[in-house]
């Protein structure tokens, strides 16, 4: 056992989640063993100095979450890294790539205006659903080039508790993580061989076969500074090599096509749209009819938002049964329907033990965790929470709790102690023409109050590495 | 590339320019009434200042307070300083962004308004820290664009005749 472990203190809040990096008698698992002695061969003080360094760094080069107009914070990160064996991910990424298929064949499906094995009222109640886009096919059929599913780890499975198909955002925040851990404390890497993570080079990809243009320009749309991602936006832009535009640099022309306003070149053509925007016609007047008519093409397509809603979730492992014949990899906790009578029983009954999501909720807001409370408390939030799920029974849903992993963090102010917290994962799938790409590598994300995970809720960034030649 | 010239980065770099130009034209009015009241003992220049920029006028720990850290108007040092950050992440050039992000935190720095030796020390940071700034703005800004190989050539030959 490493002395570090020993001298210094691991304060541990959540004892019935298992902790991927220390087993019960707080010594580090065998994945671990080589991470805390190139932790201690740093030295604690150097160690400490490193962090708040690159903590300092990361505010100065904008690595900032913006929470209203003129106020952003940093967002945390800690630097005891997630290690999933080359192995695991592997069964991640097979599983995922499956999720991807089926979900994009359902999109296919959906807007050709077929039955799909999701029952109709589902999907035309959707606010996402866009009967306008019925007969419209993207190029190579494929939706969804973006994909980000949500996972946790329960000791020995993935399970996937969400997917992310109208803009997934995250994946910049891995990398920035990288970026900084690499340049501050290279020494924590040594002895693993951690898999390269280049997701933006599989997204270029899947940007260039969205559109029939043989060298198709590209952008990306962001809403602006004030949107909470922006330093996503930024970031992406530069990796991706492609300029970085707001609604006002681009318009419809009189043929119908989108146009880049660039002062000394006059308008340039855009073939492909990056968007990080929701509503398309708020930013860019007339760009959904554009999108329509074939004259632009979308990354994600406009209409995806119909599979994220978290009522189709509910058939995810139907729809991969019915259109690929397999079995779904990847485990996914149960959900319930309150519009369906016979779920809405089993929800009366077991209401202490559910999380229950808004179906179009997103960031984390509007869910409760109901195993989080407990005595009286519980009760009255079980009542409220049943009563407002009898009152407006179609805008929710109810889903097992999955228990998740815990990771160790280090303090930044008290750097003699560890604490725990829960943690889960994001990867990020792009289709490409040649089908679905997982990058080996995603964003992890540790909750610092409860264990609601996302940026929104105050969550935190760690590295996430696949480790090749490990169990 | 991705440093296309749209019109939202001329903007940016607009705006860039009007804020830095506020922080500058605030600091060095407060500095200059600061230094006026401390030679006579005269709050003239104050309330002279405090009216010029429509603000009442209740002492200089208010008028300090108001002019370097309001975070109700637009108008305080602090909020401009903000704004240079948020117009100018935008721009994607790193370096840029590290400048603004320091001439937020000498914004944000919080001194004794009641002492007019430690506003004129603040102030003095500030305008250091937006001269910084000022200068990587023309370092990485305004670099005179090189001509292509071509036209080099056909100047030269131009010259040559």
């Amino acid at each position: 056992m490493p002395a570090l472990l020993e001298w210094r203190r691991i304060r541990v809040s959540w004892p019935h989640f298992y902790n991927e990096v220390v087993d019960e008698g707080l010594r580090p698992r065998p994945l671990y063993e080589q991470f805390f002695s190139n932790m201690e061969s740093v030295g604690m003080q150097p160690f400490a100095e490193k962090v708040l360094n690159a903590l300092m760094t990361a505010y100065l080069e904008g690595f900032t979450f913006n929470i209203e107009p003129g106020q952003y914070r940093v967002i945390p990160m800690d630097f005891i890294p997630r290690i999933v064996p080359a192995g695991a991910f592997a069964e991640v990424a097979r599983g995922l790539e499956q999720r991807a298929r089926a979900l994009n064949r359902f999109l296919q499906e959906v807007y050709a205006g077929e039955r799909t094995p999701v029952p109709e009222e589902v999907v035309y109640s959707s606010r996402y659903f866009y009967p306008d886009l019925v007969g419209l096919q993207p190029r190579h059929g494929i939706y969804i080039h973006v994909y980000g599913a949500d996972l946790l780890y329960d000791g020995s499975r993935f399970y996937v508790i969400e997917d992310n198909l109208r803009i997934p955002s995250g994946v910049a925040y891995q990398l920035k993580m990288r970026e900084l851990s690499t340049r501050f404390l290279p020494q924590l890497r040594e002895g693993y061989s951690i898999a390269e993570y280049r997701p933006w080079e599989a997204l270029r990809r899947a940007m260039m076969d969205s559109s029939w243009a043989r060298d198709p320009f590209m952008v990306l749309l962001t809403d602006g500074p004030y949107d909470s991602a922006y330093f996503e936006h930024v970031y992406l832009a530069r990796l991706l090599g492609v300029p970085l535009v707001e609604g006002s640099d681009l318009r419809v022309d009189e043929s119908g096509y989108v146009v880049a306003r660039v002062p000394g070149e006059g308008e340039v053509q855009v073939d492909v749209i990056y968007r990080r925007v929701e509503d398309l016609d708020l930013f860019v007047p007339g760009l959904s009819k554009a999108y329509a008519d074939g004259k632009v093409a979308l990354v994600n397509a406009w209409g995806t938002g119909v599979a994220d809603d978290k009522l189709v979730y509910h058939y995810v492992p139907r729809l991969v049964r019915e259109y690929l014949g397999e079995e779904p990899v990847l485990p996914q906790p149960a959900t319930y329907a309150p519009i369906d009578p016979v779920d809405m029983e089993v929800i009366e009954r077991e209401i202490r033990r559910l999380v229950v999501k808004t179906r179009e909720g997103y960031g984390g807001l509007g869910t409760i965790v109901m195993p989080d409370y407990s005595g009286e408390v519980l009760d009255r939030v079980a009542r409220d929470v049943l009563e407002m799920l009898q009152e407006n029974p179609e805008a929710f849903i109810a889903q097992e709790t999955v228990d998740f992993s815990a990771t160790l963090l280090h303090s930044d102010t008290a750097p003699l102690l560890f604490t725990d917290a829960p943690i889960d994962l994001r990867v990020y799938v792009y289709y490409t023409a040649l089908g679905p790409v997982v990058p080996p590598g995603g964003l992890s994300r540790y909750a610092r109050h409860g264990r609601i995970t996302n940026n929104t809720s105050g969550g935190g960034v760690k590295e996430t590495w696949v480790v090749e030649g490990a169990g | 590339m991705g440093q296309a010239p749209v019109p939202s980065r001329l903007y940016r770099v607009y705006w860039t320019g009007r804020y830095l130009e506020r922080i500058d034209l605030l600091a060095r009015g407060l500095d200059a009434a600061v230094r006026a009241f401390l030679e006579t003992g005269s709050e003239e220049p104050l309330a002279r200042l405090a009216a010029s920029l429509g603000l009442g006028y209740g002492g200089l720990a208010g008028l300090a307070e108001e002019v370097l850290y309001s975070e109700r108007g637009p108008s305080s040092v602090l909020h401009a300083a903000r704004m240079v950050r948020l117009n100018l992440q935008g721009l994607g050039v790193e370096r840029l962004l590290r400048e603004a992000n320091m001439l937020v935190l000498a914004a944000e720095n919080r001194v004794d308004t009641s002492d007019p030796r430690s506003i004129l020390k603040h102030l003095d940071d500030l305008v250091s820290a937006t001269n910084r700034l000022g200068r990587v703005i023309e370092e990485e800004l305004t670099a005179p664009p090189t001509p292509p190989e071509s036209v080099l050539r056909e100047q030269l030959l131009h010259q040559q005749q």
